[in-house]
C-alpha cells in the first residue's frame, strides 16, 4: 500500500501541545512507530467509499 | 470432581446428590494452588468467600430450589468487579483505586444460578493486549506448553480452562480478545452479539466495542453459562432489550438446516490456519465460500477507534502515572491521543457500511467460518513472526482475523479444532447473524459431535 505519509515529527510538534499531552523524549520512537500505523490505516479507510447517507449506528435493535 | 468434569457433569452430579457444591469447590480451590505458580492463570483468589457462596448453595439446594449452575466454579478476567477487590483491569495503576463494592452483573447472574466465583484472571493490561502477558503480574501460560502465550487479552481466563483449574471462566473481547487466547489455549469461547450481554461492572477499554462472554470445554457448557447471563440491563449503556433466547436445548439439532460457507480472500491465511479451517469444512461437508469485501478497511477502522477511545479513556492516567503503564500500553494510548477527529467519525461510519455489506451475506448463509488466529500460540515474549513470508511484529498481527468481526459486533463461537499430530491448538470462528448465537452453537455442536472440535484439558494438568 503506497500512501503519503505525513511528517510524524511535525504532526507531534504540532498536535501534542494543542491537546495538552506532553510525548516524553523516551516514549517518542514507540509513539511515531503506532502514528505511522494510524496514518496508512486512515489512508485505507479513506479510499475505501461510503455513501454521504451511512450514518454511524453501533447496536442492532432487531 | 475430576479437573476434566465440566458444568454439564458438576451440574448433574450436585443435582443427584453425588457430590455438593462445597466438595466441587474445595477441588477446584486446591487444583488452583497446586498449578497456579505454573500457570499464572489467577491473580486474586478469593478462598473464604468462595466456601461461603459453595456452602450457601448447598442450603439452598437443599431447600429445593431448582439452580440451573449449581456448584459451578468460575473465575473471572480481573477487570470484572468483585466485591471487596480493587478492580486492576491488568494495570498496576488500578490496584490502587479503593475496593468494588459490588459483583459485576455478569457474576452477580452466574452467581444466582447457583455457579460459585473463586476468583480474578490475569490479562493483558487494560486489554490493550493479544498476547496474555502482563508487565506486573507475569505472563498467563498456555497449558497445552508454558513456554508458549496464552493469546490475550483475557490469558489468564483461557488458560485456567485449558488447565483444568475451572470449567468456566469470563473474559471480554473488544478486538478479540476471547477469541484468540481460546484460540490459542484450545478451548471453547462466546463473543456474543454486541448488546447482548451486560458489561455492567467491567472495567471499560473501548466503549464502541466491549464485549463479554463465557470461556468453557464443550458446546454445551458454554451454552449453559450464556444462557444464565443473558437479560436486559439498563446499567449497561448498550444493552439491547432481548427475550431470553435459551441455546441449550437447540444444540442436539446440529447444523441441520443451516447454510455454511468458509470465508475465503482475507481470510484465507497461511497454511496453519488454511489446514484447520479444511478439516472443519471437510467434517462439516461445507463447500461454500463467501469474500467480505473491504475487510482490511474494516481492521483498520477498528483499530483506529480503539487507539482514540483507549487513548480518551485514560487520558488523565497518561498524564499522572505515565511511568506506571507498560511502555507498550501507553505508546499506543499517547499516539491515540493525537489522531484527528475525522479519522475516527468515518471510521464510525465505515462501521455502518461494513455492518450492511455484511448483512446482506446472511441472506444466503446461516453462520460464516473463518480462522480465529493467523497462526498457534507464539512463545512468551516473541517479538516476530514469518507470517505469509515476510517477517512482522507479532503483537497486532494476532487480532487480524477476530478484529473485522467484533468491529460489526456479530455473535461468534471460537471453535477449537483438532489437527492431527500438532502439539499446539488452534480454533475458528464460527460467525452468525446478530442475536444468532444459537446457530453458531449449533455449528460448534456439529464440529464437536464429528470428533473434530474438542477441548481436552491440557495433558499435564488433567486427571487420570
Amino acid at each position: 500500500m503506497s500512501v503519503r505519509l505525513p511528517d510524524i515529527d511535525q504532526w507531534i510538534e504540532a498536535v501534542a501541545p494543542v491537546v495538552g499531552i506532553d510525548i516524553p523524549a523516551e516514549r517518542r520512537a514507540g509513539v511515531k512507530a503506532h502514528l505511522k500505523t494510524a496514518a496508512k490505516m486512515a489512508a485505507l479507510l479513506e479510499k475505501t467509499p461510503i455513501t454521504d447517507e451511512t450514518e454511524p449506528a453501533p447496536v442492532y435493535r432487531v | 470432581m475430576k479437573s476434566t468434569d465440566g458444568i454439564a457433569d458438576i451440574v448433574r452430579a450436585v443435582g443427584a446428590g453425588e457430590t455438593t457444591a462445597h466438595n466441587v469447590v474445595m477441588a477446584a480451590l486446591g487444583r488452583i494452588e497446586a498449578n497456579n505458580q505454573r500457570l499464572g492463570a489467577f491473580t486474586d483468589i478469593i478462598r473464604d468467600r468462595a466456601i461461603a457462596h459453595a456452602n450457601d448453595v448447598d442450603a439452598r439446594l437443599r431447600d429445593g430450589k431448582k439452580l440451573p449452575l449449581a456448584g459451578v466454579p468460575f473465575g473471572v478476567k480481573n477487570l470484572f468487579d468483585i466485591a471487596g477487590l480493587a478492580t486492576r483491569a491488568g494495570s498496576r495503576i488500578n490496584r490502587d483505586n479503593p475496593p468494588a463494592t459490588q459483583d459485576a452483573a455478569l457474576v452477580r447472574k452466574l452467581e444466582a444460578a447457583g455457579a460459585i466465583c473463586v476468583g480474578a484472571l490475569n490479562m493483558g493490561e487494560y486489554a490493550y493486549d493479544f498476547t496474555g502477558e502482563n508487565i506486573t503480574d507475569g505472563p498467563a501460560r498456555n497449558p497445552h506448553d508454558t513456554m508458549h502465550m496464552t493469546g490475550g487479552s483475557s490469558g489468564g481466563s483461557a488458560s485456567a480452562v485449558a488447565g483444568g483449574m475451572v470449567p468456566l471462566s469470563l473474559g471480554s473481547d473488544t478486538n478479540g480478545s476471547i477469541r484468540v487466547p481460546a484460540s490459542f489455549c484450545g478451548i471453547f469461547g462466546l463473543k456474543p452479539t454486541f448488546g447482548r450481554l451486560s458489561r455492567h461492572g467491567a472495567f471499560p477499554f473501548v466503549a464502541s466495542l466491549d464485549h463479554v462472554g463465557p470461556f468453557a470445554r464443550s458446546v454445551e457448557d458454554l451454552a449453559l453459562a450464556y444462557d444464565a447471563m443473558q437479560g436486559f440491563d439498563e446499567a449497561d449503556p448498550v444493552a439491547v432489550r432481548r427475550p431470553l433466547e435459551a441455546t441449550a436445548g437447540r444444540l442436539e439439532r446440529g447444523s441441520a438446516g443451516l447454510r455454511i460457507a468458509v470465508a475465503d480472500g482475507y481470510f484465507a491465511g497461511d497454511a496453519e490456519p488454511r489446514e484447520m479451517m479444511e478439516i472443519a469444512a471437510r467434517a462439516l461437508g461445507v463447500t461454500k465460500r463467501v469474500t467480505i469485501a473491504d475487510t482490511a478497511a474494516a481492521r483498520a477502522a477498528a483499530f483506529l477507534i480503539t487507539m482514540a477511545e483507549g487513548a480518551s479513556l485514560h487520558r488523565q492516567r497518561l498524564e499522572t502515572r505515565l511511568d506506571d503503564f507498560d511502555p507498550a500500553v501507553s505508546e499506543r494510548l499517547l499516539a491515540g491521543t493525537l489522531l484527528p477527529a475525522a479519522w475516527i467519525e468515518r471510521a464510525q461510519r465505515f462501521r455502518r457500511a461494513y455492518r450492511d455489506r455484511v448483512l446482506a451475506l446472511f441472506a444466503e448463509v446461516d453462520v460464516i467460518l473463518a480462522p480465529s488466529t493467523p497462526m498457534r500460540a507464539p512463545k512468551i515474549g516473541q517479538q516476530t513472526a514469518m507470517i505469509a513470508g515476510v517477517e512482522m511484529p507479532v503483537r497486532p498481527h494476532l487480532g487480524v482475523f477476530t478484529q473485522p468481526i467484533s468491529f460489526i459486533g456479530l455473535p461468534v463461537v471460537a471453535v477449537p479444532i483438532t489437527v492431527p499430530g500438532q502439539g499446539l491448538p488452534i480454533g475458528l470462528q464460527a460467525i452468525a447473524a446478530p442475536w444468532r448465537e444459537d446457530n453458531a452453537l449449533r455449528v460448534a455442536r456439529q464440529l464437536e459431535k464429528a470428533g473434530v472440535a474438542r477441548a481436552p484439558v491440557a495433558r499435564a494438568f488433567a486427571d487420570e
